[in-house]
């Protein structure tokens, strides 16, 4: 689903295009995220944004509780 | 904000993607010193999951806080779009049309698994229709299919009829079969437009208590490997509890149909909150949601 959303509207099925494509609220007002999740294996370059690459593949309970627990690290949480 | 070593106070309630979750801190990096007190305070957070208000957003915002008992379904937690909440897994939710088409129809029946999304043997003659109208829709452009089952859900939302039943099982297609057949054509209550989204209106809040907001968006490419197969198991059907479960489970392939930050409400109240907001990547090294099916033995 997600590639034919993207395609729909002109943008790149990879991690990077899809963040650059939210973009930082730090530079722009039009930005929507701060910090940005990708798949282990990504990578992605977003202007203004912290990334980091965690395992996103919601397999099983433990698998989501750890990336939502990542999630909140990213905003400087410990869940 | 904070708390002695009494601990966290217990939720009165708990909505679909706002909680109040407490974490404990320690005094140190407070910057505060109570020699002979309890070393660990409690500091209250606002944790928001900006999504599609569908069972993606209700996993993540289960495992943000832990499991705990929702309360009823309010106003608040409705999606602008679907506007059933369900309660499934502890949490209240919204499915949406894909979640929807699951829990209605046997679940090898309904999904395309080459694709991955929307419905075996889908035609697209209305999207078609409306994209000659000039009148593309912003949100997600739905299948013939799952435009019938969008007008399901309207009729049934319309009546007030529940989606789910008392234990988070939801309807049996019987039921929504009975419910399509009512007349819809009196007013509705509350327009659609009405509706403001939870993520807009728990704005003030994160920005008092300096939260998170987590953005889940298309979880497609997240979605777990084991989905059940058989036709005769209907997920979600079973009187208890488990079958909340099993509907969670169940629906983990699926996906959702659309994504929080491709609806402009949703989008709006990320770019205005004081509130970190973390994204979460729908991409999975390129590969769309069907590649999970495919690989799976």
């Amino acid at each position: 689903m997600a590639d034919a959303c993207l395609t729909a509207i002109g943008v790149e099925t990879s991690a990077q295009a899809v963040g650059r494509y939210y973009g930082s609220r730090r530079c722009s007002d039009d930005g929507v995220i701060d910090a940005w999740l990708v798949h282990t294996g990504e990578t992605a370059d977003v202007p203004n944004v912290a990334v980091r690459a965690v395992p996103l593949l919601m397999t099983d309970v433990d698998a989501t509780a750890e990336m939502a627990r990542a999630a909140l690290e990213m905003a400087g949480l410990q869940a | 904000m904070l708390r002695g070593a009494n601990g966290p106070p217990r939720p009165s309630r708990m909505a679909t993607c706002q909680r109040q979750a407490w974490f404990p801190v320690g005094l140190r990096a407070l910057g505060a010193s109570w020699p002979g007190h309890a070393r660990i305070v409690f500091v209250k957070v606002v944790v928001v999951v900006a999504g599609s208000a569908g069972l993606g957003s209700c996993l993540v915002s289960r495992h943000s806080w832990g499991c705990r008992p929702s309360g009823r379904a309010s106003r608040r937690t409705r999606s602008p779009r679907w506007s059933t909440p369900v309660t499934t897994c502890g949490c209240t939710a919204c499915g949406s049309a894909l979640t929807w088409t699951v829990h209605v129809q046997p679940w090898a029946a309904a999904i395309d698994t080459d694709r991955g999304w929307a419905r075996r043997a889908e035609s697209w003659v209305v999207k078609e229709q409306l994209a000659a109208y000039g009148a593309d829709p912003d949100w997600f452009g739905l299948g013939d299919k799952d435009i019938a089952t969008h007008l399901v859900r309207s009729r049934i939302a319309a009546r007030g009829l529940p989606a789910v039943g008392r234990h988070g099982g939801f309807v049996r297609p019987v039921a929504a079969r009975r419910a399509a057949a009512a007349d819809d054509r009196r007013p509705r209550r509350e327009p659609m437009s009405s509706w403001t989204p939870l993520r807009v209106s728990a704005r003030r809040s994160i920005s008092r208590s300096g939260g998170c907001a987590i953005a889940p968006s298309c979880r497609a490419t997240r979605s777990c490997r084991s989905a059940p197969r058989k036709r005769s198991r209907r997920p979600g059907a079973g009187r208890d509890q488990r079958g909340g479960r099993r509907a969670v489970r169940a629906v983990e392939p699926g996906g959702q149909c659309g994504h929080g930050p491709g609806c402009s409400r949703y989008a709006d109240g990320m770019r205005k909150t004081d509130a970190t907001v973390v994204g979460i990547s729908p991409i999975n090294q390129r590969e769309t949601v069907a590649r999970p099916w495919r690989t799976r033995a």
